[in-house]
């Protein structure tokens, strides 16, 4: 073999084993840039689902504090309502007080009404009955104005020694003591008040029961 | 022990070495390129974590801001809300006390019966 031949040859083998490098550098650095754009690729879709999530998390908590601002306006709205319905219930009962006491000040219009609540508790009872009145009411109750309860009620009726407070009305009692009608104005007030807080926002308010 | 080398043997020798050499430096660069491929996959887990990063800090500022923007309107809602309300809770106020003395009136012959 020449020598020619021979440096041909061996030239031919270097050239061989630079292909070979240059190959599997180009492998090695092809599968890197491809494994770098699968990264960025992943990335970019991560990105965008928590993105997505992100935003969609927002949207909810912002509806949520919307409708809960928006709630408690409303109920503040409501409660303003309610209070000024409840300030003029208030009023009108402050306003009935008002008027029970000038009622009692008021001696024969209050004789009127101490008769319409006797006649009322005595039927009640259905029978005899003692009368527990207002120490300051006892004038009011003369026998002449028994008498005319008893003939109005058709039972008999007696002042008892006991009094009672507060701004009028009358307590009857059975005889027996087994029967109570508390006919004071508190008591036919406080009794009522349901009743009377659904009669006075119906008349206030043209409705029952708000 | 010393060994002589004949012209063939030298040249052969000579040709192992070239050989030898060519494979040292196709070993480098393969070596080279397992190095920056290396550092290209670094580099781009680098990039793809900053990528998820500011997408998510970018999220998160516009989420704020969506929160932001309903409250404030939330608000302004509420205002005209309880404008209205109080409004209306002040008409009925008004429209009760002219009833007062009536609904007085009645309660309080429920009251004493007369």
């Amino acid at each position: 073999m020449s020598v020619s031949v021979q440096k041909e040859n061996l030239s031919r083998i270097i050239s061989v084993i630079e292909e070979d490098a240059s190959r599997e550098v180009e492998r090695i650095l092809g599968e890197a840039r491809a494994k770098a754009e699968e990264l960025k690729k992943a990335a970019e879709q991560e990105a965008q689902e928590r993105r997505e999530e992100i935003l969609k998390r927002g949207r909810r908590e912002a509806e949520r504090e919307r409708a809960r601002i928006i709630a408690s306006a409303r109920l503040k709205a409501k409660k303003q309502m309610l209070d000024a319905k409840e300030e003029a219930i208030q009023k009108v009962f402050s306003e009935v007080r008002k008027a029970l006491e000038e009622i009692s000040k008021d001696r024969k219009k209050y004789r009127e009404v101490l008769k319409k609540l006797v006649a009322e508790a005595a039927e009640s009872i259905g029978g005899d009955a003692v009368i527990i009145c207002r120490e300051q009411d006892r004038r009011i109750f003369s026998k002449r104005f028994l008498s005319e309860l008893e003939k109005l009620t058709g039972v008999k009726l007696e002042l008892a020694e006991e009094t009672t407070g507060g701004s009028g009305g009358v307590i009857l009692r059975s005889r027996d003591g087994r029967t109570e009608v508390d006919n004071t104005f508190e008591t036919r007030l406080e009794r009522a008040m349901a009743e009377l807080r659904n009669e006075a926002a119906g008349l206030l308010f043209g409705q029952v029961g708000e | 022990m010393r060994v002589t080398l004949l012209g063939g043997d030298v040249m052969i020798a000579q040709a192992i070495g070239e050989i030898q050499e060519a494979e040292r430096k196709a070993e480098q660069r393969i070596r080279e390129a397992e190095s920056e491929a290396k550092s290209i996959v670094e580099q781009a887990e680098r990039e793809a974590e900053d990528i998820v990063r500011r997408a998510v800090e970018e999220a998160e500022r516009e989420a704020e801001d969506i929160v932001r923007r309903a409250v404030e309107e939330a608000e302004r809602e509420a205002e005209k809300i309880l404008g209205e309300g109080a409004q209306r809770a002040e008409e009925e106020r008004r429209k009760a006390e002219e009833r007062v003395p009536q609904a007085v009136e009645r309660i309080l012959s429920l009251i004493t019966g007369i």
